[in-house]
């Protein structure tokens, strides 16, 4: 900005005419000191520091319009300003959360849309048609559930053949046998299940979400070439 | 600075700056020390000095200063009342945030 003091501050004067004269003289006081006490050295300096004529004029007004809130409510946050001021700084940029969610976005299209139709046709390349898809999806609730139903019998297995067991021993024990047994593989569908759930699956959400996040950035860099 | 000075923290810290110069303190000076905590820019000090002052917790007055007038903010009763106030909330959130990230393990 080739702009001096002078112009600066004639500029400013001249966006604050409409303001009440004793705001101006007020203003015009505040910004005609600041050059004063930063001197001829610092000007440039000085200058940079204001910005532009208009983001000073629009701060000063900004106190004149309650319903922005600039300076109130919203910290200092100015629609008004052409320029993003400099002192906000925010960790998460509305940008990065934008694209996050669009990658979330692309990695659920993805695993809905675009992974049963890669496995269709990997699986018709193979004759297996999409009957890979279908074991796929199987083995993904199957687990959960099966664990789920092993359990629920085996706990109702050992209670009906615990109360059999006054009625008729001999089918009390059968059923508590089997009750047994179905608990046994239930508890070890449980491991099986924190395996896969815990660690198998969110290693390969995340082995698939990077795949997906190295092939957008991919497609972001060819398209700056 | 990754974390946003709110309006009121940027109200406490300007009455704080200009409570430390009993004589009275101006603009220029102001800018560079509260500058020393939080980037700021200049645009945005001026509308707060002024609402300060209309809120009466600061008040001006020009003093001869080399050859010329400068305007000086000194504060008032009201504003270091306000100020006293500001101190008391901002040391018990400060020291609360602080227990919390002592707890910190990494």
């Amino acid at each position: 900005m080739s702009m001096n003091r002078d112009e600066f501050l004639s500029e400013l004067e001249r966006l604050l005419s409409g303001l009440p004269e004793q705001e101006q003289e007020e203003a015009m006081q505040y910004y005609r000191d600041y050059f004063d006490d930063a001197g001829p050295e610092r000007e440039t300096e000085a200058l940079q520091e204001l910005g532009s004529p208009r983001r000073a004029a629009a701060a000063v007004m900004g106190q004149f319009e309650k319903e922005d809130g600039e300076f109130t409510e919203k910290g200092f946050e100015n629609p008004r300003w052409e320029e993003p001021p400099k002192e906000v700084i925010v960790v998460e940029s509305k940008e990065d959360r934008q694209r996050k969610w669009i990658k979330i976005g692309i990695i659920a299209f993805f695993i809905l849309f675009i992974l049963p139709a890669i496995l269709r046709i990997v699986g018709k390349i193979f004759g297996f048609s999409f009957n890979l898809a279908l074991t796929a999806v199987v083995l993904l609730i199957g687990i959960g559930v099966c664990t789920a139903a092993c359990m629920i019998a085996g706990v109702a297995g050992v209670v009906i053949g615990f109360f059999l067991l006054f009625w008729m021993p001999m089918r009390g024990i059968a059923a508590l046998g089997i009750g047994f047994t179905l608990l046994g593989v239930g508890c070890l569908g449980n491991v099986l299940s924190i395996r896969f759930y815990g660690k198998w699956l969110p290693a390969l959400l995340h082995a698939a979400s990077e795949q997906v996040g190295k092939l957008s950035g991919k497609r972001r860099g060819g398209a700056e070439e | 600075m990754v974390f946003n000075t709110g309006a009121a923290l940027l109200d406490a810290i300007v009455l704080a700056v200009v409570s430390i110069e009993s004589e009275g303190t101006y603009g220029y000076k102001i800018t560079h020390d509260v500058r020393q905590a939080i980037a700021v820019s200049e645009s945005t000090l001026y509308p707060v000095l002024r609402r300060l002052q209309k809120e009466e917790c600061l008040e001006a007055y020009d003093r001869e200063f080399a050859g010329r007038n400068r305007r000086y903010y000194k504060i008032t009763d009201k504003g270091r009342a306000q100020l006293r106030l500001y101190r008391e909330e901002w040391i018990s959130y400060s020291s609360k945030i602080t227990r919390i990230f002592s707890e910190v393990k990494c």
